[in-house]
């Protein structure tokens, strides 16, 4: 090895990583073009606001069963003012949150025991096919006998809610990790405990984040459910409560603060999980 | 490290098929590699190439005879036996720095020492301006490139290379082919090297193991006694390169110019 690597090394001066390769010239067309696509989003929202002005102001219904947007802003304002608003969003919130961290602190390890024990999950696997399929709704009665009222039965729904895709995407990530990454260890020595955390979890790590985003989608749409189980606040408490004083503006509220908040809570996972897959070097095929 | 030799005695490996058929993807194969030396395995698709390699990296067991490396026997993967890929088989949440130290961490080095020992072999394949870069950013050829160094940083006693070009085209390949041409004139490692490119085993082993396939067996050793480094255009060359072929089955008498019409129309 006397003159390293010289002629491989004049042989790819000129190739630049990949990243740094490709870039077109456009056309002031396609410019606009790329800027209106960035806009088509909004005006989605756009017709579908004024599509429910509409038919509020049609007067099909009353004000009392259909409130326009407007009136439902107003709403808004003055729950927003008497600081209720911030109050039960913080409750939902915090509900959520504790019991989706739970859900994947348990599940992701569970996850990587059964995918290295491919014998275990031959074992586990039926039961778990046999209880996904029953909706966190059909555990209610349940979670009220057993757990009461309150706190407790709307987190344990979000808990189950997030729980399966958890595990299911942990299992799977494992399973497909290539076996060529286990060759290349064991080859240089690994042993067991740092195959895990070495090889198995980096290599598994982009596909539980998957599974993890559709998680927290999944648990978000059973939060309202959760906590119309005798909860004292949090959006879906909101929702009860205003039904029982014929509050349909309040309905709405809460109703479009669930969506926006859904909305917001899965880009900003969508955010954290390119920021983390650039880290990984991790090269999605993007659909466009 | 010094290289060592490697011999495998009398091996073979019987597995069965879907259908329960007992089949020998190898049968009863004896090979001696000197230490030091390059040998070539080469042969169709199905001749057990790839199984002799595993036995040696220790990631298979022969059903009956031994493996020896040096004086010990074969018990399993080992960092003195390093193996090569035709995927690269890289990390791709490492980056290519982290990649060739992968070996020197698992083996407890500080991270001070097995930077500057990385640093220093990915400058040997050339590649020092990709520390920092994540293999999905490099072109096939730097990244077996990166492999090599990876193999090379923790100073193994032999390679063994399965098809490890297969997947580049044929100008890289030529070029880590010189690169491996270097790494074998120094003689300091052993290297077993699987290949179906009649010219890359003739441009690189010492002896080519010509095999056949059903069941997987050696048909005939060609050495290759021809001056390092090689040209592939000279007469010696291309001589070797007409013996290999015709031991494959691929060279027949020059084509008759009757035949030559026919195949014209």
């Amino acid at each position: 090895m006397s003159a390293p690597g010289s002629v491989v090394a004049r042989a790819t001066a000129g190739l630049a990583p990949r990243e740094a390769r490709g870039s077109r010239a456009r056309r002031p067309g396609a410019v606009l073009w790329t800027w209106l696509r960035k806009l088509l989003p909004l005006a989605g929202i756009a017709v579908l606001l004024a599509l429910w002005q509409l038919v509020a102001a049609s007067g099909i219904y009353t004000e009392d069963q259909l409130p326009g947007p407007l009136v439902v802003l107003r709403a808004g304002r003055e729950t927003w003012a008497s600081g209720a608003l911030l109050g039960h969003v913080g409750a939902s919130l915090g509900r959520f949150g504790a019991s989706y961290l739970a859900a994947v602190a348990i599940a992701i390890p569970l996850g990587l025991l059964f995918g290295l024990r491919p014998a275990l999950w031959r074992a586990v696997d039926p039961v778990v096919q046999l209880v996904r399929p029953i909706s966190p709704v059909a555990w209610f009665p349940l979670a009220v006998l057993w757990l009461g009222i309150g706190n407790l039965p709307a987190i344990a729904i979000i808990f189950l809610a997030a729980f399966y895709p958890a595990l299911l995407a942990t299992v799977s990530a494992v399973r497909r990790v290539d076996p060529v990454y286990v060759r290349v260890a064991r080859n240089f020595g690994t042993r067991d405990r740092q195959l895990v955390l070495k090889i198995i979890v980096p290599a598994a790590f982009p596909q539980i984040a998957m599974g993890l985003r559709l998680a927290i989608g999944a648990a978000w749409v059973y939060l309202v459910a959760g906590e119309m189980l005798g909860a004292r606040s949090g959006l879906g408490f909101l929702i009860i409560d205003a039904r029982n004083f014929l509050r349909t503006d309040l309905i709405l509220l809460a109703m479009a603060l669930v969506g926006a908040l859904g909305f917001v809570i899965d880009r900003t996972v969508a955010w954290l999980e390119r920021k983390l897959d650039a880290r990984w070097g991790v090269v999605r095929e993007e659909l466009s | 490290m010094s290289a060592t030799s490697i011999r495998l005695d009398r091996v073979t490996r019987r597995y069965s098929d879907r259908a329960g058929n007992v089949r020998d993807a190898v049968k009863d194969v004896s090979l001696e590699v000197r230490a030091g030396e390059f040998v070539c395995l080469l042969g169709p698709s199905g001749c057990g190439k790839t199984t002799l390699l595993n036995f040696v990296a220790g990631f298979d067991r022969p059903t009956v005879g031994r493996v020896l490396v040096g004086e010990r026997e074969v018990q399993g993967p080992d960092p003195s036996r390093i193996c090569m890929f035709q995927s690269y088989a890289l990390y791709p949440w490492r980056t290519v720095l982290g990649n060739v130290e992968y070996g020197l961490e698992i083996q407890g080095l500080a991270r001070g020492a097995r930077r500057a020992i990385a640093s220093d072999y990915l400058r040997l394949v050339g590649l020092d301006g990709y520390a920092g870069h994540h293999p999905s950013q490099l072109s096939g050829g730097m990244q077996q490139r990166v492999a090599l160094a990876r193999a090379l940083a923790v100073d193994p006693q032999s390679l063994l290379m399965d098809e490890p070009f297969g997947a580049l085209d044929s100008m890289t390949r030529m070029h880590l082919q010189e690169e491996i041409g270097r790494i074998a004139l120094t003689r300091a490692k052993t290297i077993l090297f699987v290949t179906h490119d009649v010219e890359e085993a003739v441009y690189l082993a010492d002896r080519i193991v010509v095999m056949a396939a059903d069941p997987g067996r050696i048909q005939r050793i060609v050495p290759v006694p021809l001056r390092r480094p090689r040209c592939r255009t000279n007469d010696g060359f291309l001589a070797v390169r007409s013996e290999v072929l015709r031991e494959l089955g691929l060279v027949h008498h020059a084509p008759h110019p009757s035949t030559l019409q026919e195949t014209a129309t």
